[in-house]
């Protein structure tokens, strides 16, 4: 598998991962350590990328959450490969839940790992009334046990030392699960069928052949006893009852270990249990988008990029044009440059003045819905209607983050579980949902409100027949909605702050240098006639559903920004080229038409580009067939 | 029909019923077909229409016996007391513990437990001990037992801590299930919820 965007064989001398359920705190502790922040998730699997620093001579890495040594979802399997080339595993668990976790602790202790464990959050473990001797539970799994509150940075200092003490520890072959004589026979005969080295101990794969881990199979398939090992691992044992057996292990070793008081519930938990009830729940969710709503599409598309653009249209452009014209005699260089497309004027005023806030705001609301633990929450409440368009409650995340950016949308579909599923959500965030930007200069074009219901009306319909009908259409089993709730908890600032700034970070490193190759790209179709021939056969569709032949330049440029497309038919309607319902018409043919360049280069890396190829026709077909549909019921054509 | 016989029924209808050749020792064989419930065709094993009928049976009741010994009774090496169990069960108490059971489609170890009559009118008199996770209501605390799952729902659940002996409280179980495992919760469909089996604790 491709581990997206980075490269597997990380640099550095001793490598530490930091492996463990989702919402543990890991990405938390990686910016303890390192000093650098990872974006920080409060529901399964969403750290997108995989974040890689420094801390001392060793190199930290934060893994996608995983479960246990049995990947699931395509990041759990990445968030193994990355474990299985380190050097050192820390295996950070939530505290309150050490009996559930403990089990996949003991997993990488059999499997031959170097490991430590981090206890984190106790804060919260404390107040539900469990104390857990890790002195004690040290010594009966013979490996380091720290004690941490990742946020407020306890038990880090610990933590350092350990790491460094581990440095070059040779793990002794400790067996801390004894499992029952049937089991434990059947993977010793395994064990002794089994020839290769590898990085997991034979004993483990052994294990893990019987949990029937995929992975492993496939690992072991040159191995010359390949069809014994199968069958024998096909035993009537079953996977659950092994699992079981760890389990069971687990639960020995922390006798006395932990002790529980009990405690009063607290408000937030009361509050957690509350939201799940659809009568609270489902006016909270909708509180929930119109907050990013509010924050992104009002407070950031609007208000800050009036006043930003209006100061780098008066302090930037308007000197950069100034300048060229003065020094720069040839008119295509200045146009390079400046002028209406160039590098500055287009690509730096896009990505600083309309893209920058409107992300910045969209980031900000979009983790402190993360943070606070309302978007598994919104999963939940909407699996029922995502399921009659081929998708678990858990598109909604995916879908969600696509009204801010369709381009990091796409990526975050490797949370939804099954193939299927991620291509209905991407064919989703391609044809209809628009992003941030585009929703803001479509409420700005917007002529009324009765205009605006009727492009929300269309757009949705679109959407769900899509989905409906990808769900008949493309092959696969259908959706299965497991997700973990997390507690209900109020967002940190800081932990707000820094987790918007290392995505900006992403987001900028991603798109800026997009930006700039777009303006290039189009000084290059301007100067060699490639766009006029581009808009002249636009023109054919584009006039078809009656709109104004100039219209098919703003479809064009659509596709290198979305928004672009949009501001350039915000240019249209303020000059008063069209009419009411010609407005309408472009505003659901635009936002149908193709994703943007960014988003279909994503599209074809994540998908393959036999999918990318066939999302953009698809999209061409269906934003011109609805296009003229919308023509004709408001009496354009 | 003797213990013996049955028993040798027994695992000629388990070896064919994996695609293996069946055999018996000359003398048995001979006792099996003069009773008509076996006969031989191209030098393979074959059941008669008879035979069939009261082998069915036989690995019917050995396999509810292990459902019955391991679920209810806690016991884990089921194998060697469901050899003597199965026949000790008459008719009357095969449907009851197939209820009792909620009519379960497998045994312990994943193999297929022929339906009885019972199981095709799905008869619900006697008091069910062993529910599905999606019959519970909000409040309700119960153990899991077993779980009958594809592969991919396995792996999801068994990863998540989801596996027998856990015990689970329902939170709620519309629009979707949430459940509590000490002090984490899952939400899940009703499909999954489907196929978890539970028995019902005291709340």
């Amino acid at each position: 598998m491709e581990c997206h965007g980075v490269n597997p064989e990380i640099p550095g001398k001793i490598r530490v991962a930091l492996v463990g359920n989702p919402n543990v705190g890991k990405s938390a502790l990686f910016y303890a350590l390192t000093g650098k922040y990872a974006t920080i998730s409060n529901y399964p699997g969403t750290t997108v990328d995989i974040a890689v620093a420094k801390m001392e001579n060793f190199t930290i890495i934060d893994t996608p959450g995983m479960n246990s040594l049995v990947p699931v979802t395509a990041e759990e399997e990445v968030a193994r490969r990355l474990m299985e080339d380190a050097d050192i595993i820390v295996h950070v668990v939530d505290a309150k839940n050490i009996k559930r976790a403990l089990p996949f602790t003991l997993q990488l202790i059999e499997a031959g790992f170097n490991v430590i464990l981090v206890l984190n959050a106790v804060d919260e473990a404390e107040s539900l009334g469990i104390e857990i001797d890790e002195k004690k539970l040290s010594e009966r799994i013979s490996i380091p046990v720290v004690k941490t509150v990742a946020t407020e940075k306890r038990g880090i200092g610990n933590l350092k030392e350990e790491i460094r003490k581990c440095a070059g520890r040779k793990m002794s072959k400790t067996k801390v699960i004894q499992f029952s004589e049937t089991i434990e026979k059947l993977i010793s005969e395994i064990e002794t069928l089994i020839k290769g080295e590898y990085r997991i101990s034979r004993r483990m794969i052994s294990v893990l052949l019987l949990l029937r881990d995929p992975e492993i199979k496939k690992l072991l398939e040159g191995e010359e006893n390949y069809e014994i090992i199968l069958e024998k691992a096909s035993s009537p044992a079953l996977p659950y009852e092994v699992m079981k057996e760890i389990y069971e292990n687990a639960e020995r070793i922390l006798e006395d270990v932990v002790i529980k008081k009990e405690v009063p519930h607290s408000f937030l938990r009361k509050f957690g249990e509350l939201s799940l009830n659809p009568v609270f729940g489902i006016p909270l969710s909708l509180l929930s988008l119109a907050f990013i709503y509010l924050l992104a599409g009002y407070v950031g598309a609007q208000i800050l990029v009036d006043f930003i653009e209006t100061w780098f249209e008066n302090n930037v452009n308007s000197i950069v044009n100034g300048i060229l014209l003065q020094y720069v005699p040839n008119y295509w260089i200045r146009e390079l440059i400046g002028g209406e497309y160039g590098v500055v004027t287009l690509g730096l005023r896009y990505a600083i003045a309309i893209i920058f806030p409107i992300v910045t705001t969209f980031f900000i609301a979009f983790s402190i819905l993360e943070d606070s633990g309302l978007l598994p929450r919104t999963a939940y409440l909407l699996d029922g209607l995502f399921k009659k368009i081929g998708m678990s409650g858990r598109a909604v995340i995916p879908l969600l983050l696509g009204t801010g950016c369709g381009t990091m949308a796409v990526i975050v579909t490797r949370i939804l579980e099954s193939w299927k599923e991620r291509v209905i959500a991407t064919i989703l965030l391609a044809v209809g949902i628009p992003c941030s930007a585009q929703l803001g200069v479509m409420l700005g074009i917007a002529p009324d409100f009765k205009a605006l219901l009727i492009w929300l009306g269309v757009v949705s319909s679109v959407l769900i027949i899509a989905g409906y009908l990808s769900s008949k259409v493309i092959p696969g089993p259908s959706p299965m909605f497991f997700i973990e709730i997390p507690p209900i908890r109020i967002p940190k600032i800081k932990n707000i702050f820094y987790k918007t700034v290392s995505r900006l970070e992403w987001y900028f490193k991603e798109v800026l240098p997009i930006f700039i190759l777009i303006s290039v790209a189009i000084w290059i179709g301007r100067i060699t006639g490639v766009f006029d021939l581009i808009v002249a056969g636009l023109s054919v569709p584009v006039t078809a559903i009656g709109l104004p032949e100039s219209t098919s330049e703003v479809f064009l440029y659509g596709f290198f920004r979305r928004d672009y497309g949009a501001a350039g038919l915000f240019d249209l309607a303020t000059k008063g080229a069209m009419s009411y319902s010609q407005i309408v018409v472009a505003m659901v043919a635009l936002t149908l038409f193709v994703p943007c360049v960014a988003q279909f280069t994503i599209i074809c890396k994540e998908r393959g580009i036999r999918w990318g190829v066939a999302v953009f026709i698809l999209s061409v077909v269906i934003a011109f067939a609805v296009g003229a549909l919308t023509a004709l019921m408001l009496g354009v054509i | 029909m003797s213990e013996r016989i049955e028993n040798a029924l027994r695992d000629i209808w388990m070896k064919l019923e994996i695609g293996e050749k069946a055999t018996v020792d000359e003398k048995l064989l001979e006792e099996l077909e003069s009773e008509g419930l076996v006969s031989v065709r191209s030098g393979e094993l074959e059941l008669t229409e008879e035979g069939r009928r009261r082998a069915e049976k036989i690995v019917r009741l050995h396999r509810l016996a292990e459902r019955l010994l391991a679920d209810i009774l806690g016991i884990q090496e089921v194998e060697e007391h469901a050899c003597r169990f199965e026949h000790l069960i008459d008719d009357e108490a095969e449907e009851a513990i197939c209820t009792l059971l909620g009519h379960p489609k497998f045994c312990p170890h994943g193999r297929k437990i022929p339906q009885g009559k019972c199981c095709r009118i799905n008869e619900v008199e006697v008091e069910k001990v062993i529910y599905k996770l999606s019959e519970l209501s909000p409040g309700d605390v119960a153990e899991i037992k077993y779980i009958i799952a594809d592969d991919r729902e396995t792996r999801a659940l068994i990863s998540s801590g989801i596996i027998p002996g856990v015990e689970i409280r329902v939170i709620r179980v519309y629009p979707a299930f949430v459940i509590q495992i000490e002090n984490t919760q899952f939400a899940l469909d009703k499909n999954i919820a489907n196929t978890i089996y539970v028995v019902k604790r005291a709340r």
